[in-house]
C-alpha cells in the first residue's frame, strides 16, 4: 500500500505539473455550474437541493473519468518511461492502484470545486447536508468505475486519444443498460431488469442521499474487476508476453 | 493475437461476467441501506412498517401504468420513483405485502378486465407530445391496494402533486406521499372495510337493502348485467355481515293494480320513480337501491349518466351508503360554515347551487372523512356520529348554536376552529368578478372560546415573512398600456415554513413544507380579567387545559385594524415598527373543558314553572343539559379561515399553497383521534426545501442577488484553481524529482 501511495503521489504531482489537469478541472467546474444554474434553472426551481446537478453527474463523470486517465499508461509507452516502470521493483498491483488513486485524487479535487455551488444553495435555503454528502460519495464511487475503465483502456494502447475514446466507449457501455429507450424496445419488465446493470441508473439512489449496499457493491466490484483486468494487461506486458 | 493475450482477454471477460452475474443476483437485495438525508426522507416510518406487517393474509398492491414511451412526459419520471417506493414497502413488509407492477400494454386481457371490473381502474385522457406528434392518449396511472375481496384505488390525481408551475421552468410534478397513501389504504382495507360486517354485528342493527329494478329482459343491452352485478355485490356483503344484511329485489314494472300501488308507495315513501335514459324519455328504467339501517335510510340510483357501470362502481355506491348509515365507520366531520345550505328542491329542479365559500373543501376532505353539514342555528344538535366539529368563520351564531357546541365538547367531541374577523363577501365577489372582503363579528362565540382558553384577537396581522399573491399590473407593450396579471408579496399573506414560524415538534406542523394564512387574527391564551363597567369578568384559561403553539409570526410582525389597511401596505410596503413582535396564530388546547352553559338556562326552551330548565318531551334530540366539565378532548384554534377557502385562495392565485393548508387542516382534524400512527406518517408529507432566503428578499433585490451568487459560484472556484496552479508551479520549481529506482520491491 505504501508503494501505491508513493506512485499515486508521483502521478498526482506530475498531473498537477501539466496544465491539462487544470483545464479538465476548470471545464468540469464550468460545466457543473452551467448545468446547475442555467440548464436546471436552480433559482427558478426554488428548491434548496443539489439533486439536479447530481442527476447529470453520471454523464459528467463519464466525460471526465477517462480524460483524467488517458495518459497514465499510454504516455509511459509513448515517451519511453515504460521500460523504467516495467523494470522497477514496484509490484504491478502497486503500480495499478497507485495510478488509480492519483486519478481518483484528481477527480475528488474536481468535485471539490463544485462545493461553492453547494455553499450558494445553502445560502439561499436549508441544504440537506446528509443528502449532499450521499450524492458526493456516490460521485466518488461511480467516478472510480469510469477511472478504472479509462485506466484499463490506457493500458491497452499507446495513443492517448485512442485511450480516451475507448474509455468513453466502455463507460457508455456500462451506462447503456440503464437508459430509458429500452422500455420501448424490450418492454417494461425486461428494461427494469436491465436497469439494474446500468451504472448511471443505479446512481439515482445516491443522488437523493440514499446509499444502498447493492449499489456500493456494484461500483466497487466493477472497479476491482476493471483494475484486475488492467493489472493483467500490465503484468503481461511487463513479463514480455 | 498470441495465445497468452487470448487468455488475458478471456480472463478479463470472465472476471467482468462474474461481476455482472453477482450484481444481477444482488440487485434484488434491498437490505443494507444508509439514508443520509437529515430527516430520513427515504426511510419508512416505524408506523408504516408496522402497518405493512399487519395483514394476516397476503395483501396485494397493484400499480397499473402505461409504459414510459406512451406515458405523459411529466408523469414519466414518476413511474420509476413510484415503483421504487412500492418495492421498498414490499421488502419492509417481510412477505405480508405482494407487489405487482403492471405495464398495461403487456398485461394479459384477463388482468385488464379484472382491473376494470373489480378495481374500477380507468384510463385518463392526457395530451402527449413527442418529436413526431402532438395528440391525446388514454393512459393508466393507478394504484390499487387489495385485501381479500376488498380494494382501495388511488387514481392519477391522487398520486401526483405539482411541485412547480413556474413559467420559466414549466410544470414539474412530484409524487404525493406514497407511504401515507399506502398506509392509509392498508388501514382502510384491513381494518376499515372489514368492519362493514363487524360494525353491523356489534351495533346489533340489521341492514335491509331493497333493490327496485327493472327486470333484466326489459333493460337496454348495456344494463342487462346490472341486476346480476348487484346480486353478486350483495351476496359478498351478506356473507361478511353474518346474517345482519338482508336484501330483496323488487320489480315495480307491470300494469296490475298491485304494481301500481307499489309504485305509488315507493314514490310516496322514498321519492323514487322510473327515470329516463335519454332526453326524449323513450327508454325508462327503475334503478333504485333503498338501504335501511335501524331508523336511518338512504336511497341511491344504481348508475349515473356520467359513469360507466361496473361491479366496482355498484359496490362503491352501496358501501358508501352503508358507511354513512352504520355508526362509527369513518371519522365523521361536522362542518359549521356560513355557506348557504344546499337546497334539495333547487337541485331536483336543476337550478344551480347558491355559491358557497367552503363547499369545495367538503369535497376535498370527503375523500378521507365523512363530511356532514351541520346547521346549529336552526336548533339542531350536532349529530351523534360526528366526532370532530369543524367551525369555519363563525359568525351570527345563536345562543342555541353555542349551546350545541358546548354540549358536543362536553361529550368529548373534538373542535377545530378557523376564526377571523372578516370574510369573503361571496355574493359581492361573484357580482363584481373580483375578490371583495367584508368584516365579520365573532359575537358571543369569542367569549365561549375564551372561556376554554383561546382568545381570538382583533385586527389583521402583517409580517415581513409573507407570500405572494396575484395582482393586476399595467405594462407598456408596443406603446400600449396593457393590464396583465403579476405577483407581489403581500404583508398580510403570512408565510410559515419548517423552522420559520412552524413548531417542528408539533404533530400539526412537523414535516409540513409550508402554510400560508391570509388576513389572520392573533390567537392567544386567554387570561383572567376582572369585571369592569362595560364588560363582564373573564375566567381565563381553565387549569385543566394545557396549550401548545404551532404557528407563530416573525418578530417583525405587526397588526393593522382591517383588511383595507393591510391591502394599503401592498403598495406602500410594510416595515416593522415599535409594536412588532412574534404573534401566535395557531393554538392547540388539550384537557377537560368547563361548560359555558353549566347552571345557565338552556337557550331556546321555555322555562319550567318551577324555574328549573328542562326539555320538552317531543324534543328528544336536544339531549340532556351539559355536564359541568368535559371528557378529555382536543381543540385546535387557527386565527384565519381564508387559508382553507378554495374561493379566496384561487382568486388570489394561492391555489398551490392551499394543498399545504389543507394538509394542516387534516392534521388538525386528526389530532387527538384514534389513529395517531397515520397522522405521524402524513406529517412526512412534503420533503421540499424552499429557498427561504430568496423569498424573504424584496422583489427588486432578487435579480441582482441571484446574479451575484451565480457568478460568485463560478468565479470563486476558478480563482482558487488559478491560484492553486500558480502556487503549485512555484513550489515544484524549488523541489527535486522522486527517484523511483531507489525503491525496494
Amino acid at each position: 500500500m505504501g508503494h501505491s501511495l508513493t506512485v499515486a503521489t508521483k502521478e498526482l504531482r506530475s498531473s498537477l505539473n501539466s496544465p491539462l489537469a487544470y483545464v479538465f478541472i476548470g471545464v468540469f467546474t464550468i460545466a457543473s455550474w452551467a448545468i446547475f444554474f442555467f440548464v436546471e434553472k436552480f433559482f427558478a426551481r426554488d428548491e434548496a437541493t443539489m439533486r439536479s446537478l447530481f442527476t447529470w453527474m453520471p454523464w459528467l463523470l463519464l466525460a471526465v473519468g477517462p480524460a483524467l486517465t488517458m495518459s497514465l499508461w499510454a504516455s509511459e509507452r509513448r515517451v519511453g518511461t515504460w521500460e523504467i516502470l516495467a523494470t522497477s521493483p514496484v509490484s504491478t498491483s502497486n503500480l495499478v492502484v497507485g495510478k488509480f488513486l492519483a486519478a481518483l485524487g484528481l477527480l475528488v479535487l474536481a468535485l471539490a470545486f463544485t462545493i461553492p455551488i453547494a455553499t450558494t444553495v445553502n445560502g439561499f435555503g436549508n441544504l440537506d447536508f446528509g443528502a449532499t454528502l450521499g450524492g458526493y460519495l456516490g460521485c466518488v464511487l461511480l467516478g472510480s468505475v469510469f477511472i478504472a475503465a479509462g485506466l484499463f483502456c490506457s493500458s491497452l494502447v499507446q495513443d492517448e486519444l485512442v485511450a480516451l475514446v475507448l474509455g468513453w466507449t466502455i463507460g457508455a457501455v456500462l451506462m447503456l443498460p440503464g437508459l430509458g429507450f429500452w422500455e420501448s424496445l424490450v418492454g417494461t419488465n425486461a428494461a427494469s431488469a436491465l436497469r439494474q446493470f446500468g451504472v448511471g441508473a443505479r446512481f439515482e439512489a445516491s443522488a437523493r442521499g440514499l446509499l444502498e449496499l447493492r449499489d456500493i457493491v456494484l461500483y466497487i466490484s466493477l472497479t476491482v474487476g476493471l483494475l484486475s483486468a488492467n493489472g493483467a494487461v500490465v503484468a503481461s506486458r511487463r513479463h514480455g508476453n | 493475437m498470441r495465445p497468452a493475450k487470448w487468455n488475458l482477454l478471456f480472463g478479463a471477460i470472465l472476471v467482468l461476467a462474474n461481476v455482472f452475474a453477482f450484481n444481477g443476483i444482488l440487485s434484488n437485495f434491498h437490505g443494507g441501506r444508509m439514508d443520509l438525508t437529515e430527516r430520513g426522507d427515504w426511510t419508512l416510518a416505524p408506523e408504516t412498517v408496522e402497518i405493512l406487517r399487519e395483514p394476516e393474509e397476503p395483501l396485494e398492491i397493484y400499480f397499473f401504468f402505461t409504459p414510459l414511451e406512451k406515458q405523459h412526459q411529466l408523469l414519466r419520471p414518476l413511474i420509476p420513483l413510484m415503483s421504487d417506493s412500492l418495492r421498498e414497502m414490499e421488502a419492509a413488509s417481510e412477505g405480508h405485502v405482494k407487489l405487482h407492477l403492471i405495464d398495461w400494454d403487456t398485461a394479459d386481457k384477463e388482468l385488464q378486465t379484472r382491473a376494470g371490473e373489480d378495481f374500477g381502474v380507468k384510463p385518463v385522457t392526457v395530451p402527449i407530445r413527442t418529436a413526431d406528434e402532438s395528440t391525446t392518449r388514454l393512459t393508466y396511472f393507478s394504484m390499487v391496494i387489495r385485501y381479500g375481496d376488498r380494494s382501495e384505488r388511488y387514481d392519477m390525481s391522487d398520486l401526483y402533486r405539482v411541485i412547480n408551475s413556474d413559467a420559466d421552468t414549466g410544470v414539474v410534478l412530484g409524487l404525493q406521499n406514497i407511504e401515507y397513501l399506502v398506509a392509509k389504504g392498508i388501514t382502510k382495507v384491513v381494518r376499515g372495510f372489514a368492519s362493514i360486517g363487524a360494525s353491523l354485528l356489534t351495533s346489533g342493527e340489521t341492514a335491509n337493502v331493497t333493490v327496485v329494478i327493472t327486470p333484466s329482459e326489459q333493460m337496454p343491452a348495456h344494463m342487462k348485467d346490472l341486476e346480476g352485478r348487484m346480486r353478486k355485490v350483495l351476496d359478498r356483503l351478506a356473507m361478511d355481515a353474518g346474517g345482519k344484511l338482508k336484501s330483496e329485489f323488487v320489480d315495480p314494472t307491470g300494469k296490475t293494480p298491485e304494481k301500481s300501488a307499489l309504485r305509488a308507495r315507493l314514490k310516496r315513501e322514498h321519492g323514487v320513480r322510473e327515470i329516463p335514459l335519454d332526453l326524449e324519455g323513450n327508454e325508462k328504467v327503475w334503478p333504485w337501491v333503498i338501504v335501511k339501517v335501524g331508523k336511518k335510510s338512504d336511497v341511491f340510483p344504481l348508475f349515473s349518466y356520467s359513469e360507466e357501470i361496473s361491479e366496482a362502481t355498484v359496490r362503491e355506491a352501496l358501501e358508501g351508503t352503508l358507511k354513512g348509515l352504520i355508526p362509527g365507520f369513518l371519522t365523521v366531520v361536522g362542518v359549521v360554515s356560513p355557506d348557504p345550505k344546499p337546497d334539495p328542491m333547487a337541485q331536483m329542479m336543476g337550478k344551480p347551487e347558491a355559491p358557497g365559500e367552503f363547499r369545495q373543501l367538503n369535497a376535498v376532505l370527503g375523500t378521507e372523512y365523512e363530511m356532514k353539514d351541520v346547521d346549529l342555528n336552526s336548533g339542531s344538535p350536532v349529530p351523534a356520529d360526528v366526532s370532530v366539529l369543524l367551525i369555519l368563520r363563525p359568525k351570527d351564531m345563536t345562543e342555541r348554536a353555542l349551546y350545541e357546541i358546548d354540549r358536543f365538547v362536553m361529550r368529548g367531541g373534538r373542535l377545530v376552529v378557523c376564526a377571523d374577523t372578516h370574510g369573503v363577501d361571496v355574493q359581492g365577489s361573484m357580482a363584481e368578478q373580483a375578490l371583495k372582503m367584508a368584516s365579520t363579528d365573532l359575537g358571543t362565540f369569542k367569549e365561549l372560546l375564551a372561556s376554554w382558553g383561546a382568545d381570538v384577537g382583533e385586527g389583521v396581522l402583517v409580517d415581513t415573512r409573507c407570500d405572494k399573491i396575484a395582482i393586476p399590473k399595467t405594462v407598456m407593450i408596443a406603446g400600449q398600456r396593457v393590464q396583465v396579471m403579476g405577483d407581489a408579496k403581500h404583508p398580510a399573506m403570512l408565510y410559515f415554513a419548517s423552522g420559520e414560524g412552524m413548531t417542528p415538534s408539533s404533530q400539526l406542523t412537523g414535516g409540513l413544507a409550508s402554510v400560508t394564512l391570509a388576513y389572520a387574527a392573533p390567537v392567544t391564551v386567554s387570561e383572567a380579567r376582572p369585571a369592569a363597567e362595560s364588560r363582564p369578568a373573564k375566567t381565563g384559561k381553565p387549569a385543566t387545559v394545557t396549550t401548545e403553539t404551532f404557528l407563530t409570526t416573525s418578530a417583525e410582525s405587526g397588526s393593522v385594524s382591517d383588511v383595507a389597511s393591510a391591502d394599503a401596505l401592498l403598495d406602500a410596503g410594510y416595515k416593522a415598527s415599535g409594536n412588532a413582535k412574534e404573534r401566535t396564530v395557531g393554538l392547540v388546547l388539550r384537557g377537560k373543558f368547563p361548560s359555558w352553559f353549566a347552571g345557565k338556562p338552556v337557550p331556546g326552551l321555555p322555562p319550567k314553572k318551577e324555574g328549573a330548565q328542562t326539555r320538552p318531551a317531543d324534543d328528544e334530540d336536544s339531549g340532556p343539559p351539559p355536564s359541568a366539565i368535559s371528557k378529555d378532548t382536543t381543540m385546535v384554534v387557527i386565527g384565519d379561515a381564508d387559508f382553507i377557502s378554495p374561493l379566496f385562495m384561487s382568486w388570489t392565485d394561492l391555489s398551490e399553497a392551499l394543498k399545504g393548508n389543507v394538509a394542516l387542516l387534516r392534521n388538525a382534524i386528526d389530532i387527538g383521534g384514534s389513529d395517531p400512527a397515520l397522522l405521524k406518517i402524513r406529517s412526512r408529507e412534503d420533503m421540499r426545501r424552499p429557498l427561504t432566503a430568496l423569498r424573504k428578499m424584496p422583489e427588486a433585490d432578487r435579480a441582482s442577488a441571484t446574479s451575484l451568487a451565480r457568478w460568485l459560484a463560478l468565479v470563486f472556484p476558478l480563482g482558487i484553481l488559478l491560484v492553486l496552479g500558480v502556487v503549485w508551479r512555484v513550489i515544484q520549481a524549488q523541489r527535486k524529482s522522486i527517484d523511483l529506482t531507489g525503491m525496494e520491491g
